[in-house]
């Protein structure tokens, strides 16, 4: 797992060529995506992937260890659903329509979990990761802002 | 969802049905904003999305509208009758289906759906005629759907009469805004609208029932149109797809989507109001193409073989059969094998 130190110098890497998304992948199949903004610079956000399959060779007890201390959120174990943008957030499609997902919901890297309004654009925001919805951070008709955690997620 | 509107919709107006460059002057003289004024206004435009360049000697020229200002604007620009609420519009940077967004619409607000107009920059999962995909690369076409909820005690709504009006309302305004050297759109049955031959525009219709608050039922028709506005032949990998499609930029004519799409929502709320509906037939008769070939079709799983003899805008394709027989083909259940 990558340490403190080294994620600091890819970071100063991707800001110094101006990359917007860095994905590496070690021979023990750990996986770390770096995104960040190029408008909001030095927010980088960082998603942690887990291994797509169990590897034979990584060893299973240590790895999801590692990886705690960069978990986007409080919760053990959960991944937060976070905000690409600054704008309104809204848990349905319109005033009295159900709700995108419910505390519970499964949820897929493609389902739709709510919409975020923007100058009058509305874009609706994918899970991005497959699990159940725990928790539901934000209100609706809340004002986000860009990189806010929207939801949490139980990975599985 | 949304406030109160952000842009000066009659600046952007101004703006949008210019094709030269205009002076600062002008449009003071025009709309009546002036110095700091109409410096914000611009701003403001641009902070939606506009593209607005200017030129010391010449002025202003719109490159391209942004999406944050199609709301606004196609509220200003088509208003729903008198006495109506205002019209509701939703812009969406990507969404499946504004089918399906339009069909959530009425389930949750019913009859204070109507009117409204839900537009996507990219559809994901577009729909067409029997169960088709509509595919179409983002930004290069636009691709919207608009809800007409009958009038109290109308009946139930026909799929037919919305889907022969709402071609004569695209053909119309893919006219309109290429004046002054107008294309010549033509309509090729039941729900293409084509120029040279080539597709230009698709249109597909659903209808739904539901029981409204006060238990009388409210009969919907869920319009979506597509339109080609600057889809260029390398944006298309399929080669047979490719020589089957045009688009207003193919055909000579850079036109900013927002214009296409207020040309449309405009005409296809007149062509839905107009009665009697004679005129509106005829002009829809005149612009389809009748082909004189023998030609195949499959129809509620039979094929039959045949001739065009006339177009019917509520019974469909009439068809002398090889058999001799004449039959009506509707438009719902048949589908051109060739």
């Amino acid at each position: 797992m990558l340490d403190p130190k080294t994620l600091k110098e890819l970071v100063k890497l991707m800001v110094a060529n101006d990359l917007t998304e860095l994905d590496l992948q070690d021979p023990q199949g750990e996986r770390v995506t770096l995104k960040r903004n190029a408008v909001h610079h030095g927010q980088p956000v960082m998603h942690m992937v887990p291994a797509p399959a169990p590897v034979a060779s990584v060893p299973s007890a240590s790895a999801p260890a590692a990886s705690e201390p960069a978990a986007p959120a409080a919760d053990e174990g959960l991944v937060a659903i976070k905000s690409p943008m600054v704008g309104t957030f809204y848990t349905a499609a319109g005033p009295d329509a159900k709700a995108f997902v419910a505390v519970g919901s499964q949820v897929s890297a493609d389902t739709t979990v709510c919409i975020i309004e923007a100058m009058k654009v509305f874009n609706e925001i994918k899970a991005e990761t497959a699990g159940t919805i725990q928790k539901i951070l934000v209100n609706n008709g809340q004002a986000v802002e860009f990189g806010q955690p929207l939801y949490l997620v139980k990975p599985g | 969802m949304s406030g109160s509107a952000i842009i000066h919709a009659p600046l952007l107006d101004a703006l949008l049905h210019r094709t030269e460059p205009i002076a600062r002057e002008s449009l003071t003289a025009a709309i009546g904003l002036r110095g700091m004024e109409l410096l914000q206004e611009l701003r403001r435009l641009a902070d939606a999305g506009c593209v607005i360049e200017e030129h010391p000697q010449h002025g202003l020229t719109l490159l391209e509208t942004g999406l944050g200002a199609w709301e606004d604007y196609l509220r200003w620009r088509c208003p729903l009758a008198a006495g109506e609420q205002p019209r509701r519009v939703e812009v969406y940077r990507t969404t499946g289906s504004t089918q399906d967004r339009a069909r959530a619409l009425v389930e949750s607000l019913g009859r204070a759906a109507h009117g409204a107009v839900i537009v996507a920059d990219e559809q994901t999962a577009g729909r067409g005629r029997l169960g088709r995909r509509w595919v179409a690369p983002p930004g290069k076409a636009v691709t919207f759907t608009m809800v007409n909820i009958a009038a109290p005690g109308d009946g139930r709504v026909s799929v037919d009469h919305h889907m022969f009006a709402t071609a004569v309302a695209v053909a119309r305004a893919a006219e309109a805004v290429t004046r002054p050297s107008p294309i010549d759109a033509r309509i090729k049955w039941p729900n293409d609208v084509m120029c040279d031959g080539r597709k230009l525009a698709g249109i597909l219709v659903e209808t739904f029932s539901r029981s409204g608050n006060n238990g009388t039922p409210i009969h919907a028709a869920i319009i979506g149109v597509g339109v080609n506005v600057s889809v260029e032949p390398g944006d298309v990998s399929d080669p047979a797809l490719r020589d089957r499609l045009t688009s207003l930029v193919i055909l000579g004519h850079r036109v900013d989507r927002l214009r296409v799409l207020a040309g449309c929502v405009g005409h296809i709320g007149a062509a839905l109001a107009a009665s009697p509906h004679a005129e509106l037939v005829a002009e829809w008769k005149r612009r389809c193409t009748i082909p004189s070939r023998r030609m195949e079709w499959e129809s509620d799983g039979r094929r039959i073989h045949g001739h065009v003899i006339d177009l019917d805008p509520y019974d469909g394709l009439i068809v002398r059969t090889d058999s001799g027989a004449t039959i009506h083909l509707p438009a719902a259940t048949t589908t051109v094998i060739g």
